[in-house]
């Protein structure tokens, strides 16, 4: 398969990713359409690093999920701590700072 | 069947992807989550990057999505919003910029790659020398009468004492070299002699980054009165 079939999963994934952050209300489901976000990501530097012959495009993807991994950690910290104080975590009611 | 392959590990991810997005129960969609993971390992083997697809089988579906259902499960919300919504102006105009995106995406993506994308050749592992170092060595070599033996067929059997010795020209070795780099390119070995050698910094980095997202982690998520113990 050629590159440019790659690129548009690449493309349609991300995009599918981006409607789910704009639609879902639910924090960790955010959460998990930028996991999908960053995977179209991914999938684009391994086609792109196959059709260059270069390398470093799987190296980075090395790097992208080991730093997804530490956000994904972090991310879900916050929430849990979020959910302590105000016991929601629907981004509608927690749209204000005070308290 | 590279086709086939493609089209079925793409429409797995694409519809779990939209289960993702669709499901009303977290669980749900983290499951659907996983069966888009795997489906992107198996393309990252179809690309050929072997340790790529085992480090995102074991880091993202095994790691990333157990901690999110733990953390789900540890919620404990159900579905949050059951009883389903009347669908606001906002659901609808954030569906229709979504499809504007991904269209524009895919033309993007379209265009990039059957227009001006010009692949480059690929790197050489040797070094070069440049052409004014190449006459300092033939002055060298003609002042001091140096001689070289010519690399032909018997000079390699006698010096790497091998036997059956195939020379190839130019093109043809430039042909094997890239093809055996495209094999070879997505796997362990030559993954890790990149890794450890031209980017040993970010990987360092990298090391530090967890450091911090474990103690980010731990002090977040620490309670401030532990309960006392009578």
């Amino acid at each position: 398969m050629s590159l440019e079939y790659y690129l548009i999963l690449s493309a349609l994934l991300f995009s599918i990713g981006v409607i789910g952050v704009l639609i879902r209300k639910n924090a960790i489901i955010i959460f998990m359409c930028i996991e999908m976000m960053l995977n179209a990501a991914n999938l684009a530097f391994v086609a792109i690093s196959r059709e260059l012959g270069d390398v470093s495009g799987q190296i980075f993807v090395f790097f992208v999920m080991t730093v997804a991994a530490a956000e994904v950690a972090i991310g879900l910290a916050i929430i849990v701590s979020v959910f302590r104080h105000r016991e929601t975590i629907n981004v509608d009611e927690i749209n204000s700072l005070k308290g | 069947m590279e086709t086939i392959l493609f089209l079925v590990f793409g429409i797995f991810a694409v519809i779990a992807g939209i289960a993702v997005i669709t499901f009303r129960n977290p669980i749900y969609s983290a499951l659907a989550l996983i069966v888009t993971f795997f489906s992107q390992a198996g393309l990252f083997i179809l690309l050929g990057a072997y340790f790529v697809a085992a480090v995102q089988i074991i880091v993202y579906a095994g790691a990333i999505m157990v901690l999110f259902l733990f953390v789900i499960m540890l919620l404990n919300l159900g579905s949050i919003d059951v009883a389903r919504p009347a669908v606001g102006t906002a659901k609808v105009l954030a569906i229709v910029l979504g499809l504007m995106f991904a269209a524009e995406g895919i033309y993007i993506a379209w265009s990039v790659s059957s227009g001006t994308a010009v692949a480059r050749e690929a790197q050489s592992t040797g070094t070069t020398i440049t052409q004014a170092q190449l006459e300092t060595i033939k002055e060298i070599e003609e002042k001091y009468e140096l001689t070289r033996p010519a690399i032909n067929q018997d000079y390699v059997e006698k010096r790497y004492n091998k036997t059956n010795v195939t020379m190839l020209n130019e093109s043809e070795a430039s042909e094997l070299i890239k093809t055996l780099h495209r094999e070879n390119m997505g796997k362990t070995y030559q993954i890790g002699s990149v890794l450890f050698t031209k980017f040993l910094l970010p990987f360092e980095v990298t090391s530090l980054i967890l450091l911090a997202a474990l103690i980010g982690v731990i002090v977040l998520v620490k309670r401030e009165n532990p309960k006392p113990v009578n």
